[in-house]
């Protein structure tokens, strides 16, 4: 359950960011300098994040989920 | 004139401005002389404190499981957790990379045969956008102080507009000096031919009083 509250929460701050940068690079567009470098940069970026996302995917796909969080249990619980 | 002339394309012999032509409000027949941005060396040191940031949370990690009698990630359960934080403190870390570099890129000022544009990035959500015509500027301050900005060879310029009490700034830029001579040799060409046409529109009317 709790595990799922902090994907969830991460999910939620993924989308969050999304919306942000969709945001931005709406507004960068009406400036003068939209160019190829600007659009480099962006395709960088996004590069960045993905393997970001890919190593975190892979490290969530190969866990156990139905073990329980020992730092949790001593903890908090 | 024509001495002039060929100082200007002497000084932005290393630019190339017709890859950001044409900008927004560009008027007919406008040339972009120069682009001013802050120094890189500005966007260093902003690059170099994330890179120190890099290694935080397993910095913190190794520190929390050194202190503690027990290993800190024991579990599937804790490993899910612990890459949960960490991919969000790289996403939040890149994320702030990628907007400091907005925030240098898009901070800028155009200097063309007619007027200085400048173009304050504040941050993702406030721009600050002020012109002022050749013509117009008064006065041209230099202002380098400190250890850095006189190694690096950076500083601000600061351009005093006539019936104006704002004044257009150009912070941190590399070369204050080359930025400031084109400046005003591109205004003394800008006011001569502003007296040229003056003297002109002055002998149309003679001839036209002459006509009369």
């Amino acid at each position: 359950m709790i595990l799922r509250v902090a994907l969830l929460v991460y999910m939620l701050l993924l989308l969050l960011l999304s919306i942000l940068m969709a945001f931005v690079f709406w507004h960068l567009r009406q400036f003068s300098l939209w160019n190829d470098k600007t659009k480099f940069s962006i395709f960088l970026y996004s590069m960045a994040l993905l393997a970001i996302l890919s190593v975190t995917g892979y490290f969530l796909i190969t866990a156990d989920w139905a073990s329980t969080p020992s730092l949790l249990e001593g903890f908090i619980l | 004139m024509t001495t002039a002339n060929s100082s200007i394309e002497t000084l932005t012999l290393h630019k190339t401005p017709s890859n950001y032509l044409p900008f927004q409000g560009q008027e007919q027949g406008e040339k972009i002389l120069d682009i001013a941005r802050k120094s890189p060396f500005t966007f260093f040191t902003t690059v170099a404190i994330l890179l120190l940031l890099l290694p935080g949370p397993f910095l913190i990690t190794w520190l929390v499981t050194f202190f503690l009698p027990f290993p800190l990630i024991r579990t599937d359960a804790d490993k899910i957790i612990f890459t949960l934080f960490i991919s969000q403190y790289f996403i939040m870390l890149t994320t702030a990379f990628f907007i400091n570099w907005l925030e240098y890129y898009f901070d800028f000022t155009l200097i063309t045969d007619r007027r200085v544009l400048d173009v304050s990035y504040v941050n993702l959500f406030s721009r600050v956008q002020s012109e002022a015509r050749l013509g117009d500027i008064k006065e041209i301050v230099i202002d380098m102080h400190g250890f850095w900005q006189n190694v690096v060879n950076y500083g601000t310029i600061q351009m005093f507009v006539s019936n104006s009490t704002t004044s257009i700034v150009i912070n941190d830029t590399p070369k204050p000096d080359r930025v400031a001579k084109l400046i005003s040799e591109q205004q003394r060409v800008a006011l001569a031919q502003d007296h040229r046409s003056q003297n002109e529109i002055s002998k149309l009317q003679c001839s036209v009083k002459r006509t009369g």
